[in-house]
C-alpha cells in the first residue's frame, strides 16, 4: 500500500503547487509577466496570518477569507502599480524587477522575524482523516479542495463575467483589445491584484502543515513556474491538472528512485516539455507565446 | 581596382586599434596601481579581490547577455563547473590546478552547447526560466551524488592550495578580469561582435543577411560559460571551500551576475566591471555593518536597487557616464558660440 | 557567360491544411535579369516569396539557386548561396550605424573587419547613402531604410535580390531614385526578382513578368504583353468590368 500513500500524498502536495500556480498562470497569460516573486506572496500570506492569529486569536482559515485576501489585493495592486506597469514591454527587465522583489520581501521578513520560523495555530493542524484505508492530511486536504473550488470559480469567472472576458480579450490580442474599449491598464491591475489576492490565500491555507520562513516562497515559486508550462499558459484547468500531475510525478518519482532527487526529476520534465511543447498539455497557441 | 585596405579616418566608425586597446591598457594600467595602493590595507585587499572576481564574471556573463541579448539566469551552472572541476581532483587525487581550470572549462563548453539547441528555441523569458531550472536541476544533483560529496561539499586541504597571501590573489584576479575584458573587447570589435548584435536586435533581419543566430547565440554561449567556469575554480581555490549551496546558488549568483552587468551597463565592455566594482564590495561592506542586528539589509538594498535599475537606469554607470559626458560636450559647444 | 539560371524554382507548392495558398508554380531567373511577379491581392505572391527566400516550408516542390538544390535550407543557408531579400516591413539594427549595418551584411564575403567596412562604405556609395553612413540606422527615412536594406543585402554574397514590395510608401520621386539604383544595380551585375503593385514599376524595370491569382501562375511575358493579356485584365478588375 505503500504506493497509494505515495500517490494519495503527491495528490495533495500537488493540490498545493496548483493553488500557487494559479495565480502565476493568471499573471503570465493575462500580463505577460514572468513573476518570479509569486511565491513571496505566498510566503507574506504566511506570515500575516501567522501575526492575526497569534495576536488576535484569528483562526487561519477565517482570516484567509476575511482578510488575507483583500490585503493580497491591495498589495499586489500597489506591486503592480509602482513597479510592473511601468515594465510590461521589456520581458528582462521584468525578471529583475521581480528578482528585485524576492530580495526585497525575504529580507524584510527576515529582519522582522529574526530568521524563526513561525508556526501558525489550527485547530485542523496534524489532524486526519481516513480515507479508502488511507491518512490523509486534513489541512493539506482543505487546500486541494480549495483549489479545485477556486479553478472552477475562477473559470467561470473567466468565462461568463464581463471583466473575466474582458481579460481574456488582452490575453489573446492587447492591441485590439484597447481598440474594442477595453482599458487594459486596468485589467492588467485587475489580473495581478487577484493573482496576488490568490497567493497569499494559498500561503493563509498552508499554515496548518508549514511552519513560516523567509525562505518558503521561493521553493514554491520553482514549481508553480512548471505547473504552468505544462499545465498550459492561460489554461486554468491545465493549471489544476499540471499541479496535481507535477506533485504526483514528485511522490512517485522520490519513491521509485530516490526521494532526495525529486527536485531534480520533475525540473528535468519541466525542461522536457518546455522544450518539446512549449505550449504546455493544455495550452492553447497563443500569440506571443513562448516559442522564438 | 586595388585601394589601399586603410579607411580614412572620417569613414570608419570604430575606434582605431590603438584607441581602443591603448585605452584599454592604460585604463586597466591605472585600476591595477590604484587597487595596490589600496590593498595596503587588508579588508580593502579582500573586497577589491571579491570585486574583480565578480567583475570578470559579470563581463563574462554580458558577453552571451547584453551583447547576444540572450539572458541566462542560470550561469551559477559554469561557476559551479569550475570550481568542482578544481577543487574534487585536487582534494581526492592532488591534481594540479591548471589541468583542474581547463577540465572545467572543457566541460562548461560541452554543457553550453548541449543545452543550446534546445533552449535557444525558447523566446526571451522561457530561455531564461529554463537557464534557471537547469541551474536548480544542477543544484540538485550536486546536493544528491556522493562522488560530489553531497550537501557536505568539497574542503579543499589548505596545503594543496596554490595561493593563500591575499595580495597574490589581488594579482591573479586582477589577470583574470584582464583576460574577460579583453576578450570582450576584441569579440566586440570583431566579426561576431557585428553578429550578436545583429542577432539581439533583430534575428530575421540577421538571418536574411545570411547569419545563422542559433550558431551565434551557441558560441556566445561558449565562451561566456568558460570564462565562467574560470572563475569559478578561482573563486574555490580563494575560499578552500565548496559548498554547493552557496556555488550554485540561484538568488546569490545567477541573479546577481546578471544584476552587476545591468548596473554597470549591459552591452558594454566596461559596464559590468564598474556594477561589480560598486555592488560587490557594497554589499560585503554593509553586510559587515549590520550583521546580526539587521541581518538581510544588505540583500535588502541589493533588492531595492534591482528593481530601481530595471525601472529608471536600464542604462547602468557606463550610460549614465556616456549621457554624462555628451551633455558637457554641448555645454562646451554652446559656451564656445 | 553562364546560361543555367541563377534561380530555378520548379513546381512549388504550399498547402495550409486544404487551402493551397500556391499550387504549382515555376520560374526561372537568369543571370542579369530582373523579374516581377505581380497579381491581385491575396493572390499568394508574399507566400511564394516567402517559399523561395526560405521563411516558409514548401510542400511540394524544389528551389535551386546557382544550381543548388536549397529546398530544405532555411533563410541564412541561401542568403549564403546568393539569394538577398528584403522586407515589406522594413527593419534595418536600431543599435549600429548606417555603416554598420551594412558592414553587417558585408562581413558574409570579407571576414576582416576592416575590409569589410571598406566594402560596406563601397556599398554604400552605390546605394548613394554616403552622406547618412555615420548616424544611427533608426533616425533614417523609409525611402534611405529601403535604401539600407538593399545595401546590406548586396554587400554580401547576394547575386540575386529578392524586393518585396520596395516602392510601397515611396512618394513618385522617390520611387523613381529607387528605380534607378536598381538599374544600377544590376547594370554592376546584380539580378532581381521583384513583387510590385505599382505597374508603372513594373513596366519600367521589368525584362519578365509573371502573374499570379489564386496561387496559380495565369501569365507569363514582358511586361507590355502580360499587362495587354485578357486574363490578367479580369484577375486585376475583376470579370464584370472586362467585360465592358
Amino acid at each position: 500500500m505503500d504506493l497509494a500513500i505515495v500517490l494519495s500524498s503527491g495528490l495533495l502536495i500537488g493540490g498545493i503547487y496548483a493553488f500557487v500556480a494559479i495565480g502565476l498562470n493568471l499573471i503570465f497569460g493575462v500580463i505577460r509577466v514572468a513573476n518570479f516573486a509569486q511565491g513571496e506572496f505566498v510566503m507574506l500570506g504566511m506570515f500575516v496570518t501567522y501575526l492575526l492569529q497569534t495576536n488576535f486569536q484569528l483562526d487561519p482559515y477565517i482570516s484567509a477569507w476575511l482578510i488575507i485576501a483583500p490585503l493580497g489585493f491591495i498589495l499586489g495592486a500597489i506591486v503592480y502599480i509602482l513597479v510592473i506597469r511601468r515594465l510590461l514591454d521589456d520581458h528582462y527587465m521584468q525578471m529583475f524587477a521581480t528578482f528585485g522583489l524576492i530580495f526585497v520581501f525575504q529580507n524584510l521578513v527576515l529582519s522582522l522575524s529574526r530568521g524563526e520560523a513561525k508556526q501558525t495555530k489550527s485547530v485542523v493542524a496534524g489532524k486526519t482523516i481516513n480515507a479508502f484505508g488511507l491518512d490523509v492530511s486534513i489541512p493539506r486536504l482543505i487546500v486541494l479542495l480549495v483549489a479545485i473550488v477556486v479553478a472552477y470559480l475562477l473559470a467561470q469567472f473567466l468565462k461568463r463575467t464581463i471583466v473575466g472576458t474582458a481579460m481574456r480579450a488582452v490575453a489573446q490580442d492587447q492591441k485590439t483589445s484597447t481598440l474594442m474599449g477595453i482599458n487594459a491598464n486596468h485589467i492588467y491591475l485587475l489580473t495581478f491584484g487577484i493573482s496576488i489576492a490568490l497567493a497569499a490565500m494559498a500561503g493563509a491555507l498552508l499554515t496548518p502543515s508549514y511552519a513560516a520562513t523567509s525562505e518558503i516562497g521561493f521553493g514554491f515559486v520553482l514549481p508553480a513556474f512548471a505547473v504552468v508550462v505544462l499545465g498550459g499558459l492561460g489554461s486554468v484547468k491545465g493549471s489544476l491538472i499540471g499541479g496535481i500531475l507535477i506533485g504526483v510525478v514528485e511522490g512517485l518519482a522520490g519513491y521509485l528512485i530516490d526521494p532526495q532527487i525529486k527536485q531534480a526529476l520533475w525540473f528535468t520534465l519541466f525542461l522536457i516539455v518546455l522544450v518539446i511543447r512549449p505550449n504546455g498539455l493544455f495550452g492553447k497557441s497563443v500569440k506571443g507565446g513562448m516559442l522564438a | 581596382m586595388t585601394l589601399d585596405i586603410e579607411t580614412t579616418p572620417q569613414k570608419t566608425t570604430l575606434k582605431s586599434p590603438l584607441k581602443s586597446w591603448g585605452g584599454f591598457v592604460i585604463g586597466m594600467l591605472i585600476l591595477g596601481i590604484v587597487a595596490r595602493l589600496i590593498s595596503a590595507d587588508g579588508y580593502y585587499n579582500s573586497l577589491i579581490n571579491s570585486g574583480f572576481l565578480f567583475g570578470g564574471l559579470a563581463i563574462a556573463w554580458n558577453i552571451l547577455g547584453g551583447y547576444c541579448g540572450q539572458f541566462s539566469f542560470g550561469h551559477a551552472v559554469f561557476v559551479g563547473i569550475g570550481a568542482y572541476s578544481v577543487a574534487l581532483p585536487k582534494t581526492e587525487h592532488d591534481v594540479g590546478t591548471i589541468p583542474g581550470i581547463i577540465l572545467g572549462v572543457m566541460i562548461s563548453i560541452a554543457v553550453a552547447i548541449a543545452i543550446s539547441w534546445p533552449l535557444f528555441r525558447l523566446r526571451g523569458s522561457f530561455f531564461a526560466i529554463g537557464t534557471l531550472a537547469f541551474s536548480e536541476v544542477a543544484l540538485s544533483l550536486a546536493l544528491y551524488f556522493s562522488w560530489t560529496n553531497g550537501a557536505l561539499g568539497v574542503q579543499i586541504p589548505f596545503d594543496r592550495l596554490p595561493i593563500v597571501d591575499q595580495k597574490v590573489w589581488l594579482l591573479v584576479f586582477f589577470a583574470y578580469l584582464v583576460f574577460c575584458m579583453g576578450t570582450s573587447l576584441f569579440l566586440i570589435r570583431g566579426r561576431l561582435g557585428y553578429y550578436m548584435i545583429a542577432v539581439r536586435d533583430d534575428e530575421a533581419t540577421a538571418a536574411a543577411s545570411g547569419i545563422n543566430p542559433l550558431t551565434i547565440k551557441t558560441i556566445a554561449f561558449a565562451i561566456s560559460a568558460a570564462l565562467t567556469s574560470i572563475g569559478g575554480s578561482l573563486f574555490v581555490l580563494y575560499l578552500g571551500y565548496l559548498d554547493p549551496r552557496a556555488f550554485l546558488s540561484t538568488l546569490e549568483i545567477s541573479a546577481f551576475i546578471p544584476l552587476l552587468a545591468l548596473i554597470g551597463g549591459l552591452g558594454t565592455v566596461v559596464g559590468p566591471l564598474l556594477g561589480a566594482l560598486f555592488l560587490e564590495p557594497g554589499q560585503t561592506y554593509l553586510r559587515g555593518q549590520f550583521a546580526g542586528s539587521l541581518a538581510g539589509i544588505s540583500q535588502g538594498t541589493v533588492g531595492i536597487i534591482l528593481i530601481l535599475a530595471a525601472l529608471y537606469f536600464r542604462q547602468g554607470f557606463w550610460g549614465a557616464l556616456k549621457q554624462f559626458g555628451k551633455w558637457v560636450q554641448r555645454i562646451a559647444k554652446g559656451a564656445k558660440k | 557567360m553562364s546560361t543555367s539560371p541563377l534561380l530555378e524554382v520548379s513546381n512549388v507548392t504550399k498547402q495550409f491544411g486544404g487551402l493551397a495558398a500556391v499550387g504549382g508554380v515555376s520560374l526561372k531567373v537568369r543571370q542579369g535579369e530582373i523579374m516581377g511577379i505581380i497579381g491581385p491581392n491575396g493572390a499568394g505572391k508574399t507566400t511564394l516569396f516567402n517559399l523561395i527566400s526560405g521563411h516558409l516550408d514548401v510542400t511540394a516542390g524544389s528551389v535551386s539557386v546557382n544550381g543548388k538544390d536549397v529546398t530544405n535550407a532555411g533563410p541564412a543557408s541561401r542568403a549564403n548561396n546568393g539569394l538577398g531579400r528584403t522586407f515589406q516591413i522594413v527593419r534595418p539594427i536600431p543599435s549600429l550605424t548606417v555603416l554598420e549595418n551594412v558592414m553587417v551584411g558585408a562581413f558574409a564575403s570579407h571576414r576582416d573587419r576592416r575590409r569589410a567596412e571598406k566594402h560596406a562604405w563601397e556599398t554604400l556609395e552605390r546605394v548613394e547613402l554616403t552622406h547618412r553612413a555615420l548616424v544611427s540606422a533608426k533616425s533614417l527615412t523609409l525611402a534611405d531604410r529601403k535604401r539600407l536594406e538593399v545595401a546590406r543585402a548586396v554587400a554580401g554574397k547576394t547575386e540575386l535580390l529578392m524586393l518585396d514590395e520596395v516602392m510601397a510608401g515611396l512618394n513618385p520621386t522617390e520611387a523613381d531614385r529607387a528605380i534607378e539604383m536598381i538599374k544600377r544595380l544590376r547594370n554592376e551585375g546584380l539580378s532581381v526578382l521583384f513583387i510590385e503593385h505599382n505597374l508603372k514599376v513594373v513596366r519600367a524595370l521589368a525584362d519578365h513578368v509573371l502573374v499570379i491569382d489564386y496561387g496559380l501562375p495565369i501569365a507569363e511575358g514582358t511586361p507590355t504583353e502580360v499587362l495587354a493579356n485578357q486574363k490578367v485584365i479580369e484577375a486585376y478588375l475583376g470579370a464584370k468590368k472586362a467585360e465592358k
